[in-house]
């Protein structure tokens, strides 16, 4: 079975090496590729100094466009599954094996890494409220529970890699409104429990007027995806 | 009720300005044509509105606006957002076709590198 991790990054030179070294005993299991956002400090010689494929955007084009890039190129090389890795530092390495053996023993499309099951609670006041109520459209929509519905450590089919590479989804902020759009496509979905890492450096995408946007955005992109019938033949093979 | 007769020359005169402005731009290609139908619009209105003055007070009457001036400003400023949700749509179908370049890029640049490799 090909696998790869997918490792999309934007200027992490703080914390890209500590990553890629976190995940050198996983090389003879897993291909690595890292996609550079456009990256303007030195993490494109960090990454270059290392064994791994990378592909770079010549312009910033944002999270949503990284990760599309990484899964087409996955995809046209005929990988069967891809882990969805972030380059802060906060996805752990020793979890990889086992989002990939669930993905491969449940036959789910998309797993996710959920840290609110493994009995995380360290989220501030409206940053919660935001993920119970991204939850609660999730289930309203579709009528399944995801706890976490905006992480980014996830395990992908085959199937998944199609829909997102595909224009259906927002790219913009693929999230809470992504996973309706791919379970109104047929896509199926479990997660595991994952003990999620501090970030070694920078701050979340979403920080002070982003994190206002960015809620704002959500809610008409869940909107208009409430709005959408469900297409269960965009995924078909 | 009729319009002055100074108002309707500097009205038309506007209006030839703007045209001559637009179509220029588009001889020298520096204006696209399907981007030039609003402001082409925009300067055919005004002579328009001139011809048909008792159009203007209708319509000042229907919206029940103070003078054929604020009724003007009205659709000016309705004009206006419509220009501005014509460049969102513009830049939004830009930004998708720019990312589809980047994306091609990095793609191409790794096939290259691979094909090397080969080679």
């Amino acid at each position: 079975m090909k696998r790869a991790i997918l490792i999309p990054v934007f200027n992490e030179e703080l914390s890209i090496k500590t990553v890629l070294d976190s995940l050198s005993n996983l090389k003879d299991r897993f291909d690595i590729l890292v996609v550079d956002d456009g990256s303007y400090d030195h993490t494109p010689e960090i990454i270059g100094s290392y064994n791994v494929t990378v592909l770079r955007h010549c312009i910033n084009s944002g999270y949503g466009a990284a990760i599309q890039t990484g899964l087409r190129y996955l995809y046209e090389k005929g990988y069967e599954q891809v882990i969805l890795f972030d380059g802060d530092g906060q996805h752990p390495a020793e979890s990889i094996e086992s989002i990939s053996s669930e993905q491969k023993k449940s036959g789910k499309d998309i797993v996710i890494g959920s840290r609110f099951l493994s009995g995380y609670r360290d989220t501030g006041f409206l940053k919660s409220l935001a993920l119970r109520f991204f939850s609660f459209i999730i289930l309203l929509a579709t009528r399944v529970r995801i706890k976490d519905p905006t992480s980014g450590f996830k395990c992908l089919s085959r199937r998944a890699m199609k829909y997102y590479i595909s224009d259906v989804i927002p790219l913009s902020f693929p999230d809470a409104d992504a996973m309706i759009l791919a379970l109104k496509s047929g896509l199926s979905t479990s997660e595991i429990p994952v003990r999620m890492k501090d970030r070694i450096s920078g701050r979340s995408m979403h920080y002070g007027l982003r994190a206002v946007t960015y809620m704002m955005n959500m809610l008409f992109s869940l909107l208009l995806c409430l709005l959408k019938s469900d297409n269960k033949t965009e995924t078909e093979e | 009720m009729d319009m002055p007769l100074k108002q309707k020359v500097f009205a038309i005169i506007l209006a030839l300005i703007l045209l001559v402005i637009v179509f220029e731009l588009v001889r020298r290609r520096r204006l696209k044509i399907e981007y030039s139908w609003l402001w082409i619009l925009t300067g055919l209105s005004i002579p328009f509105l001139v011809w048909r003055y008792d159009l203007l007070l209708f319509l000042t009457n229907v919206s029940g606006a103070v003078s054929s001036t604020s009724t003007l400003f009205a659709f000016a400023f309705f004009f206006i957002i419509l220009l501005n949700l014509h460049f969102s749509i513009v830049i939004s179908d830009m930004q998708n076709k720019l990312k589809h370049l980047i994306q091609e890029n990095a793609l191409l640049r790794q096939n290259i590198s691979e094909s090397r490799k080969e080679v």
